[in-house]
């Protein structure tokens, strides 16, 4: 098993009551206090550089918009930030979002340079972004998928194949993709795709000339398990076995030296999360054309509903959406969760919403010292199919 | 609703989100054409029009010359369905005129 620290950057200054019906795209920015906000950003990349220290295997950034949510709207400038601050750790972006840039290109740039960096140290995310920013981006949902794909094709053309090469899409178009510098990891970083499970992407993403690490972020249990073996069901369909590290499930994690302990410290900032930060109207979340309809219609179904009730802290862990509690306690549960799907990354948020330092570093350190060990050896490849 | 119209009002959405997301809902370069309309031109409007206000027909009218804008009351975005008999008044007015 191969565990990561994700850290979400949330404007944990902001007044709770000044959220009403949303902390996204028109929740004003006159709620955001820069003085704050600088203390903010150097206590998370403090927070990302202890991950390093404590021996996560990676340390994981990723982008939103016009949020208090996450205040990362351009995940490259932490990565790179953290790229000379870090010795061992992966420095996951998770990811870009491709549909949203005029010129993908720009983002295979900060990749390679992330990657020349680190000596080959980056995980490159791919992801379309959640509905929320097609409103702040002003970008037409109905075309992201495709753009996706293109801006995907176009950036591995950009790694892979030596330059000039020409791309002609139906929306990008260069006559001279000659990118410096190219990749340190060769062909190219190891590429990982968040997903709250559409069938295009668990489709597209295990194609055996792809075979990306399908990550399923913040979904209920159901749905993680009901997509990750959906994925590898896909991949016995291509003709091949899916591997563990072709997994991946990030949620929230909170460990205290009891359960009882962990629930009381965890409560009112996972709360917080779930009902404050993540607020934001159905419209918003899902804007027409981003997914296709019947995928729409899943979604609809199986995760905004259960989102449209408070959710409390016994809710969500009773639904697999977060897990807290004593080190024992949450290494039964992610053993569990493991042998029914088959993972081999995992990516835990230990900073949520209001969570303050002491208490994020408390629990970090005891995941690593506790946690980890025991489960070390679940999730490896299986050596007879890799070879 | 039926699960069938739920799927025609759910292609709908779509569609019009497809068609109208940027620019939101305007072709920002019709001012630059409206004046070369030379026909008699005549804007019929509905009142309660909450999609497109009536200031907008007030800005077509103002755009082509010698245009005449008919607002129709109690009426919303779709006069021709919601007051039929007031849309067809309104193209007799301007074909019998010319």
């Amino acid at each position: 098993m191969r565990f990561s620290f994700f850290h979400l950057m949330p404007y944990s200054a902001v007044d709770l009551d000044a959220i009403k019906d949303t902390a996204w795209i028109n929740f004003s920015n006159a709620n955001y206090d820069p003085k704050e906000g600088h203390k903010l950003y150097n206590r998370y990349l403090d927070e990302l550089e202890y991950a390093d220290e404590l021996g996560f295997d990676g340390i994981c950034v990723n982008e939103h918009h016009q949020t208090a949510y996450g205040i990362m709207p351009q995940p490259s400038v932490l990565a790179g930030a953290l790229s000379r601050r870090t010795e061992n750790a992966k420095i996951c972006v998770l990811g870009r979002a491709l549909p949203l840039t005029e010129n993908p290109l720009s983002i295979a740039e900060e990749y390679a340079m992330i990657d020349n960096v680190t000596g080959g140290r980056l995980i490159a995310g791919f992801v379309r972004g959640i509905g929320c920013e097609y409103h702040s981006y002003m970008v037409n949902p109905s075309s992201s998928l495709a753009k996706f794909h293109e801006a995907h094709d176009l950036i591995l053309q950009a790694w892979t194949q030596p330059g000039p090469t020409a791309f002609e899409g139906k929306y990008y178009r260069f006559q001279y993709v000659n990118m410096w510098p190219r990749p340190y990891q060769q062909p190219h970083p190891p590429i990982w795709i968040p997903s709250q499970g559409s069938t295009e992407t668990k489709d597209w993403a295990s194609h055996p000339d792809r075979k990306y690490t399908m990550l399923m972020t913040f979904s209920p249990i159901q749905n993680v398990v009901r997509n990750m073996n959906a994925y590898s069901d896909k991949c016995d369909e291509y003709g091949y076995k899916c591997q563990p590290d072709q997994l991946g499930w990030a949620l929230p994690l909170y460990v205290a030296e009891t359960d009882e302990k962990a629930i009381e410290e965890a409560r009112p900032h996972i709360e917080n999360f779930f009902n404050k930060f993540v607020l934001a109207p159905t419209e918003y979340r899902m804007p027409p054309g981003y997914s296709s309809i019947n995928s729409y219609k899943m979604i609809m179904e199986n995760k905004m509903k259960f989102r449209e009730q408070y959710l409390s802290i016994e809710m969500l862990m009773e639904n697999g959406m977060f897990i807290c509690g004593s080190p024992s306690t949450v290494s039964e549960k992610l053993e569990s969760y493991q042998e029914q799907m088959g993972y081999g990354n995992l990516v835990i948020m230990g900073q949520f919403a209001t969570l303050d330092h002491e208490h994020t570093k408390k629990s970090m350190q005891m995941f690593a010292e506790e946690v980890m060990p025991k489960l070390r050896h679940i999730g490896e490849p299986d050596a007879a199919a890799a070879e | 609703m039926t699960d069938a119209q739920k799927d025609v009002q759910l292609k709908n959405y779509f569609t019009t989100g497809k068609l109208s997301w940027n620019p939101r809902f305007h072709n920002p370069d019709l001012i630059k054409w409206l004046h070369r309309i030379k026909l008699p031109t005549m804007l019929i409007w509905g009142e309660n029009d909450n999609i497109f206000p009536p200031v907008y027909g007030e800005a077509y009218q103002a755009a082509i010359a010698g245009s005449e804008l008919r607002i129709i009351p109690e009426c919303g975005h779709l006069p021709h369905q919601e007051k039929l008999d007031d849309f067809l008044a309104g193209v007799d007015a301007i074909t019998s005129k010319n």
